[in-house]
């Protein structure tokens, strides 16, 4: 009884620690990269692949205008390393624009200046 | 301090999903791109992990291999507990079996497949569901109603198909591994090689074990039984110009040692043990010629045979028991071809006809049944299906028997799909096997030398809504089934606490057996990443028992039958799949007791309607946290966090003085309509290697 005790206190701690690291400030930059899609099959294969490098906070695919905008954080990765990446599934990216992401609150401003 | 831990627990799951929400943003990324415009972006979605055939004219879910990651889904009986589709139940308090249930009949009326070959019959049905490892699974198919007469006239419920992992597509190497808190784990490895551009094999295999002897409700009788399980199946799949082929070995042991726990048996002077050991194995070579592309023309041979030999001891009963099957089916497949009227290419004909023999073996009798069928198929565009079918088949044992069936699938616009089914389906039913639960009692058994063929009708409308909602969909389906047995056997729990009589239809007048189901369920992405299920099921089964108050059979519900059951299922992954949380809650209805079933004292989980006990409904939550990483990913998960247990589950097993010696009578394990075992805890890691790339 004691050691569930045990297991769930450190379950709980566990996912507390989590919770805290999700708050952790990032620099969001957004990419947009022209790349060669065919199919969904390249579409899944970028998911998988780009997703888990280091900083990489989004992706979206748009298979009409062969393009990935990928969400990241400038403090872990670069367009660079990035694009490093896409060589190595053999799916070459070029840059087609790149900018600073906004949040919600700022891009509501905006458009009230507007 | 177990229900603090538990809401401390789902707390720190509700903050961390509303953190994410905070730090990296849950909604659809938001873009500032001064010099392009994206017109058309596209949003790429999350597949469902359940979905419903919009073009088929059966009504077929599919749960793919991540619905079968949602839970713990240590086999198929597992598999559906985050489903509304099958309701999963625990056969008896004391061996560990799982029965399913279909549109509110037993799973004995749905006919199983794998790789759409018939299996798990017969006397593999008690613990079958345990013999296919979750692990192995690629993805399931639960068919509604009357089916196909393709694979033959047993369908009466509808069919569950089971697709194990397949060579071509398969991960080279995954290994996947699983513990629970009272230490049952389970360990699976599974390979695929491509050989060579013809051919390419891949290897399973799934061992399980261990366990703590756990005693949750204080009866003296442990609440599953501890034992071990060795799984191993190879496939070898080949293909060359017009031909592909298959070739599938499986074999399996089992052992399960149940009954009291060592502590019990200190005080019992003939302790109660449950010993089951199973030896079996299963295959099938599958031949595919296609005669003409254009047409879609091919011929295909099935063939496909298992042995089954059980040794199963439960308490001084004694059933050994052994299955040989065989298994042949000869099909040929065309389109018509109509291309002289004008508009042929709006009409599309194809006719499916063939040859097939199955021979059981059991040790008392055996039984041969070739059958021949022809299956037509009409589609106008894609909004239209017919699917039409009758086949004739002649049993050594029950003579000629006819089995027509239709299934029609009109779609007039595309947000709006109606189905329609009807058709007969035949079972040659077993004693033993169908009632495998109740050799855990002391009941005395009655039944006719030679059970009556079991013959029902099965009819059924579903009504399905996609509905447009921004830049996703609402999907509402709603479905009324109807099965009513024309013929075949009763089991009656009813007549008697101390008896279990099995009537076949034919030899009383007026006995009846039905069922109507009706079911609404809703499903949608609601945020990118964030799935909803809410599923309301409403059974009415009913079946004529003998009443002996009244002397005389009655038709009233059926026993242990939950009226109505119901799912909110939720699912939240981060947009690159890092994290997943799924939790499910299900509501499960009020159900009949067998006449002559006593209150036990002090408990709250019953109630009284006139003479008629009922157990009350009863809620169950599950919930799992899944990390994702490139190439694994661990899980943690609870079931039952509500911690819901049924009070003394087996009847007889200990009275105010300590355990009773079951060998007293009115013992009986089989009065089980709730989890017998409390919360649990379960942790596992996947790993694979992945694919390599073709080019």
């Amino acid at each position: 009884m004691k050691t569930m005790k045990y297991i769930k206190l450190m379950l709980t701690a566990l996912l507390m620690t989590l919770s805290i690291n999700a708050f952790a400030k990032a620099d969001k930059q957004v990419v947009t990269f022209s790349v060669d899609l065919h199919c969904q099959g390249c579409i899944d294969k970028i998911m998988h692949e780009i997703a888990y490098e280091r900083g990489v906070k989004d992706i979206v695919c748009s298979l009409p205008e062969k393009t990935v905008v990928v969400t990241y954080d400038a403090n872990k990765t670069d367009i660079p390393t990035l694009q490093k990446a896409f060589d190595r599934i053999k799916k070459p990216a070029k840059v087609i624009s790149s900018a600073q992401q906004m949040t919600q609150k700022e891009d509501n401003n905006a458009e009230k200046v507007k | 301090m177990r229900r603090v831990g538990l809401i401390a627990f789902i707390l720190c799951a509700v903050l961390f999903v509303r953190a994410q929400g905070t730090g990296i943003n849950l909604g659809d990324t938001i873009l500032f791109i001064p010099d392009v415009e994206l017109e058309d972006v596209q949003v790429t979605e999350r597949r469902a992990s359940v979905s419903r055939s919009r073009v088929s004219a059966l009504d077929v879910q599919t749960l793919n291999s991540a619905e079968l990651c949602k839970a713990a889904c240590c086999n198929l009986s597992g598999s559906f507990e985050t489903s509304a589709a099958v309701d999963v139940n625990y056969a008896d308090a004391a061996t560990g079996a799982k029965q399913i249930r279909l549109l509110g009949l037993s799973g004995t009326y749905v006919q199983m497949l794998t790789e759409n070959t018939p299996n798990i019959r017969g006397l593999a049905q008690s613990y079958g569901m345990d013999y296919i490892p979750g692990a192995w699974m690629d993805a399931i198919q639960v068919s509604k109603g009357t089916s196909s007469v393709k694979n033959g006239y047993e369908s009466v419920t509808g069919q569950i198909n089971v697709e194990y992992l397949k060579p071509q597509t398969a991960n080279p190497v995954a290994i996947n591994a699983m513990i629970d808190k009272d230490l049952m784990a389970e360990l699976n490895l599974t390979t695929a090689l491509k050989v060579n551009d013809i051919a390419s094999t891949g290897l399973l295999l799934h061992a399980n074990g261990g366990g703590l002897e756990m005693d949750h409700n204080h009866d003296g009788f442990m609440d599953m039984p501890r034992g071990w399980n060795v799984n191993a199946l190879n496939r070898w799949y080949i293909k060359k110009g017009h031909y592909g082929g298959q070739v599938l070995v499986r074999g399996l042991y089992d052992r399960r040692l149940g009954g009291h726990t060592s502590e019990a048996k200190k005080s019992v002077a003939n302790p109660y043990e449950i010993d089951l050991t199973t030896w079996r194995l299963d295959g099938f070579i599958k031949n595919g010629f296609i005669l003409d592309h254009e047409l879609n023309r091919s011929i295909g041979i099935i063939a496909a045979a298992s042995y089954h030999d059980q040794k199963n001891r439960y308490g001084p009963t004694q059933w050994n028991e052994a299955q040989t099957n065989a298994y042949l089916n000869a099909m040929f497949e065309t389109d018509i071809d109509d291309c002289e009227t004008d508009t042929a290419e709006q009409h599309g004909h194809r006719i499916s006809t063939g040859l097939s023999v199955n021979y059981d073996r059991f040790s008392e009798y055996d039984e041969v049944t070739p059958g021949a069928y022809l299956e037509y198929t009409y589609t106008y565009l894609d909004r239209l299906t017919l699917l039409a079918g009758v086949r004739a088949d002649w049993s050594s044992r029950y003579g000629v028997f006819v089995t027509p069936r239709v299934n029609i699938r009109y779609a007039p616009f595309e947000w709006w799909t109606l189905r329609a089914s009807a058709g007969l389906g035949y079972r040659s039913p077993h004693k033993i096997a169908d009632n495998a639960q109740y050799l855990a009692s002391s009941r005395v058994w009655k039944t006719p030398d030679k059970l009556s063929q079991e013959r029902a009708v099965n009819a059924g409308a579903t009504m399905t809504f996609y509905i447009p909602i921004g830049k996703r969909e609402l999907q509402i389906s709603g479905e009324y089934y109807h099965t009513r047995f024309l013929d075949g056997v009763i089991t009656d729990i009813d007549r008697s606490m101390a008896e279990l009589n099995i009537y076949n239809m034919r030899d009383y007048r007026g006995l009846q057996s039905y069922a109507h189901n009706w079911q609404i369920e809703a499903t949608m992405e609601i945020l990118r990443g964030w799935t909803m299920t809410a599923a309301f099921r409403y059974t009415d089964a009913r079946q004529s028992t003998f009443n002996s108050a009244k002397g005389d059979f009655e038709l009233r519900e059926k026993a242990l039958q939950n009226r109505f059951k119901g799912i909110i299922s939720t699912s939240y992954q981060t947009p690159l799949k890092k994290w997943q949380f799924d939790v499910t809650a299900q509501f499960n209805g009020p159900g009949r007791m067998p006449d002559g079933f006593v209150i036990p004292d002090g408990s709250n989980q019953y109630y009284r309607s006139g003479d008629v006990v009922y157990h009350k409904w009863y809620p169950q939550l599950m919930a799992q946290i899944t990390k994702y990483f490139k190439t694994a990913s661990i899980y943690l998960g609870a079931e039952n966090m509500t911690n819901f247990m049924q009070e003394s589950p087996i009847l007889g097993a200990r009275n105010e003085h300590g355990y009773v010696d079951p060998s007293q009578g009115g013992f009986d394990a089989a009065m089980v309509w709730a989890p017998i075992n409390g919360w649990k805890l379960y942790i596992g890691f996947r790993w694979s290697l992945d694919k390599p790339d073709e080019d």
